[in-house]
């Protein structure tokens, strides 16, 4: 199967710092690709430049097939690419089902800006059970008419899961989804991840707790100063002299701690 | 030698804008405040300078400390006390501070304009003191007056001083790490509020100091409100933190230089094109607006200012603190709009001679403040900028109606079409840019179109005024009081009916999507560039129809309806009352004519009222609307909110420890999801251990707490 999200040989320089330094992984579909690395190894560097946050200055991306490198981030979420935020970022002040229904109807073709000469303002139906599957799905049926300003971190992920969802996306890119969860909403975390995948979808974690990333992932890649020093599977990558060297060293003595 | 004795001329003029810079950076970088009132503040030192040393005939060498005293560490500490750490404790955006400095800039006028009243004083009898004589003294072949001498010295004085504390004290240490960082420094044991403190006195000591010297004699309120304005120009420039670039800027190109290409008249025989004057005419205006342009140059090269104390780039204006938008449409409560619909029948029975033209007034400023609120509290976009902009829509109305002899109605269109390029403008600085910092780009637009179109002769097609004739439907007058008011009531409909719209239907939830998030917005898929000049343009359309309206309503179009401070004005009054609704703008629009009409104030003075309120920005949330509404308690729509609210809250939630449980329950109410318990072995942190259905059962069998204790 071809891979759903290519990242060929990205750099990212800030002046004189190179922060991603010819960087590639792929993400296949229906599988959970992971990329870890300590603090400052250009992890979210490398997120921002493969959601067009802003261009890289070298490499290419390829989203299904198409060359996706110049398009800004609304481009590239409109041919399937859907994201996360480490830092939530939900819309505050609209309810949680308004939150995942602006993302439907972005990802659908309809008119907006006529909206402004229009008397009635309907509800479309498949935008509506597009909502309603996915309410379904991450379970935040009891919070669908709160305001998403008003809800915990817990709740707020699954929020922007199912507003990521909710543009149909053919990958997913999820930043730290682990920070601010507690182990109980970690391990359903991974479930609903698992679940996601085995309906076809390819899934980019980017993640800082290692023991999520080596539970559910099928690919792991590790940047280390802004290079991919290993990628594999979670038992070559864990046994990787380099990696151990870099990052999981630490775990060896005592991986509970973490 | 000419030349320098010229460039001499801007020394008073360079230091007031190094000096009053100056105060302005100092207290944005130690608060993240940025002090609009200080100019306010120097023009109220002003008045208090003349009243004792003029009215009152304290001698000078008296009036000039107690002036300082008062106006510095007392005002200073007031305001610090009483608004802004209050704000700075909830952690408010610079957008709320921005509010709050409005809400000083607008009580401080409003005093000025009660006690002192709006004339021009200082005379024989009265003086305003200057600060130093006019006597001349010679140094080879330049010529000075001590003034010019004085004025210098101060300013030496003053920089040399900043430089001091700021290098070579302990408290000039703790300045610059509170700037770098606040909460870093908080940490470090720096008490920031006290940091605050000293920035503020010594902010509205400085401010009290240029505003006696740029008196020089007479006290005029208005050129000293534009002098003021203009030194935010210099300390956009200095990018809100360079002290050293603010003086240099200040004295160096505002005061000197500028007075140096003043005396130039560089093609005065060039006539330009389609009657725009001469080269000459242009280079003069480029030279007298200089500080408005180089404003809005600096803020459209600057990729960013550098904000103090702005965590994340969100709107972070008041709006962040309203109930849940309402994007379902539906046909609304028809109770209030049936009452809205008698009331407007009534206005013209009931309502006659200087009231019923009060009444057009309201109407026409009640589409100018639905614009502010769709473009500010439908879409998050601080925009100080509007008066500017309906202005220019009524101008380019006016000059379209009557140069070319098209029907007004037919007219308002270019016009508001002029309004919308105007708007764009605004809008595409926009695209990476809000709170504070849009805030300050729309309101240095609003200076250009002021100085360039409102105040030259370029554009007008002669000096003076415009006279502005109210329209003709169709052979049908809409002249005459009565007929006008539904005119103008029918054109309020549809500002309503569009601004329902925005918030409406795909088009809100865009809307108010971008508002809370613009990189969540992007990244499902919205282009943000469409959406935000599309609202731009609409709002700035808006504006200019009511602005066209409201030179209709007065019946001439002239530079004093939609001067730059009556923008901040205008922005202050909807702030105040409400920015999430339209009720707010109309309750705004209502207050803003009924309060003066019926005290018989005018609006300088009853702006006022408007500034108490927006210095306890942060605590009326909602604005005044909303404390009107519960207060009344009986809007139908506020029933219906408080129904649907009681409805949910009655749902019974009796789990001790909310997020986790809450959590988790909701995953298995979610059904499709296989939940697995998740054993904690000690070597290993990411073993699969157990089923989901025996995990299921287990989940179920117990609250989180067992689980963990199981560990």
């Amino acid at each position: 199967m071809s891979p759903v999200l290519e990242v060929r040989d990205v750099t990212v320089r800030y002046g004189g710092l190179v922060a991603v330094d010819d960087a590639s992984l792929t993400v296949e579909p229906g599988a959970i690709t992971s990329l870890i690395g300590p603090n400052g190894a250009g992890k979210t560097s490398f997120f921002n430049a493969i959601t067009g946050v802003f261009a890289p200055d070298e490499g290419e991306i390829a989203l299904d097939g198409t060359d996706v490198t110049e398009t800004t981030a609304s481009a590239r979420s409109r041919l399937g690419m859907a994201r996360t935020f480490q830092r939530l970022e939900v819309f505050t002040q609209m309810t949680v089902e308004e939150n995942l229904q602006v993302a439907a109807e972005a990802a659908s073709p309809g008119r907006t800006y006529s909206g402004l000469l229009r008397i009635t303002h309907r509800d479309e139906p498949d935008i509506v059970a597009t909502v309603d599957e996915v309410i379904e799905r991450v379970g935040i049926g009891d919070v669908r008419h709160t305001v998403a300003g008003s809800l915990s971190t817990g709740t707020l992920r699954l929020v922007e899961l199912g507003r990521a969802l909710c543009t149909r996306p053919k990958v997913l890119l999820l930043d730290e989804p682990g920070s601010g969860l507690d182990e109980a909403e970690t391990a359903a975390f991974e479930d609903m991840l698992a679940s996601i995948a085995a309906d076809g979808i390819g899934i980019l974690l980017i993640e800082h707790d290692v023991s999520l990333v080596m539970d559910v992932s099928a690919q792991v890649n590790v940047l280390d100063f802004g290079k991919v020093i290993a990628s594999g599977t979670p038992a070559e990558v864990s046994a990787d002299p380099a990696v151990r060297a870099a990052y999981l060293g630490e775990v060896d003595g005592d991986a509970g701690a973490a | 030698m000419f030349y320098v004795q010229v460039a001499l001329l801007g020394i008073i003029v360079g230091c007031f804008y190094a000096l009053s810079a100056t105060g302005v950076v100092l207290t944005y970088s130690a608060t993240g405040v940025f002090n609009i009132a200080h100019f306010a503040i120097g023009l109220f030192a002003g008045y208090l300078a003349w009243q004792f040393n003029g009215v009152w005939g304290l001698p000078l060498l008296l009036t000039v400390p107690l002036v300082l005293f008062l106006c510095g560490p007392v005002l200073g500490l007031v305001l610090e006390r009483g608004v802004f750490r209050p704000l700075q404790e909830q952690r408010a955006s610079s957008s709320e501070k921005l509010v709050a400095a409005l809400g000083v800039t607008v009580v401080v006028l409003a005093v000025i304009n009660v006690v002192w009243g709006p004339g021009v004083q200082g005379s024989v009898d009265e003086p305003v003191p200057r600060l130093f004589s006019l006597t001349t003294v010679e140094a080879g072949s330049l010529i000075f007056d001590y003034e010019q001498i004085g004025t210098l010295f101060i300013t030496l004085a003053v920089a040399g001083a900043l430089y001091f504390l700021m290098q070579r004290t302990v408290m000039g240490i703790r300045i610059r790490a509170v700037v770098d960082r606040r909460q870093l420094a908080q940490l470090s044991a720096i008490d920031a509020d006290r940091v605050s403190q000293v920035a503020w006195v010594l902010g509205c000591t400085i401010a009290a100091l240029t505003g006696m010297i740029i008196t020089q004699g007479t006290l005029e309120p208005t050129r000293i409100i534009f002098l003021g304005i203009e030194i935010f120009s210099v300390a956009v420039v200095a990018r809100l933190v360079s002290i050293p670039v603010a003086l240099a800027f200040g004295f160096g190109v505002m005061g000197l230089a500028r007075s140096l290409l003043d005396v130039f008249e560089p093609g005065s025989g060039v006539e330009l094109p389609f009657e725009l004057g001469t080269v000459a005419d242009w280079y003069q205006a480029i030279i007298t607006n200089f500080s408005s342009i180089a404003l809005f140059a600096a803020l459209v090269v600057f990729k960013r200012l550098d904000e103090v104390g702005e965590e994340g780039g969100g709107s972070g204006l008041v709006v962040g603190r309203f109930g849940a938008m309402r994007t379902r449409g539906g046909g609304g409560p028809v109770v209030s709009n049936a009452v809205m619909a008698a009331v407007i029948l009534a206005v013209p029975f009931v309502l006659d001679g200087a009231d019923l033209r009060a009444a057009h007034r309201f109407a026409a400023l009640a589409v100018i403040f639905v614009s502010i609120v769709a473009i500010t509290g439908f879409s998050g976009h601080l925009t100080l900028g509007q008066a500017s902009i309906a202005g220019l829509g009524a101008f380019a109305t006016a000059r379209f109606a009557n140069s070319l002899d098209l029907p007004v109605l037919l007219a308002m269109v270019p016009g508001a079409g002029v309004a919308v390029l105007a708007g764009l403008a605004a809008g595409y600085p926009a695209l990476r840019r809000r709170g504070l910092f849009l805030g300050l780009t729309t309101l240095g637009l609003a200076l250009i179109i002021d100085r360039f179109v409102f105040n030259e002769q370029l554009f007008q097609g002669g000096p003076g005024g415009l006279t502005v004739v109210r329209p003709n439907l169709f052979g049908i007058d809409l002249g005459g009081d009565t007929a006008f008011w539904f005119y103008e009531a029918a054109l309020l409909g549809l500002a309503l009916f569009l601004a329902r719209n925005l918030r409406s239907g795909r088009l809100g939830r865009v809307l108010g999507a971008m508002r809370d998030s613009d990189v969540a917005a992007e990244s499902v898929g919205i282009e943000l560039r469409r959406a935000k000049l599309f609202v731009f343009g609409v709002s700035s359309a808006m504006a200019g129809i009511g602005g066209a309206m409201l030179t209709q309503a007065n019946q001439a179009w002239d530079t004093t309806t939609f001067n730059p401070v009556l923008g901040l004005f205008w922005f202050t009054a909807v702030v105040v009352c409400g920015l999430s609704t339209t009720r707010g703008a109309l309750l705004a629009a209502f207050l803003y004519t009924a309060v003066p009409q019926a005290l018989d104030l005018d609006i300088q003075s009853a702006i006022g009222v408007f500034g108490i309120g927006a210095l306890f920005i942060g605590r009326s949330k909602g604005g005044l609307v909303v404390l009107l509404e519960r207060a009344v308690g009986a809007l139908p729509r506020r029933f219906e909110d408080e129904f649907r609210a009681a409805r949910e809250r009655r749902r019974p939630d009796p789990t001790p420890d909310p997020v986790p449980t809450d959590f988790a329950d909701r995953l298995l109410a979610g059904g499709s999801v296989a939940w697995r318990a998740r054993a904690q072995g000690p070597g290993v942190g990411h073993t699969r251990v157990g089923s989901s259905s025996n995990g299921r059962s287990r989940r179920r069998a117990g609250p989180l707490s067992a689980d963990r204790g199981e560990r």
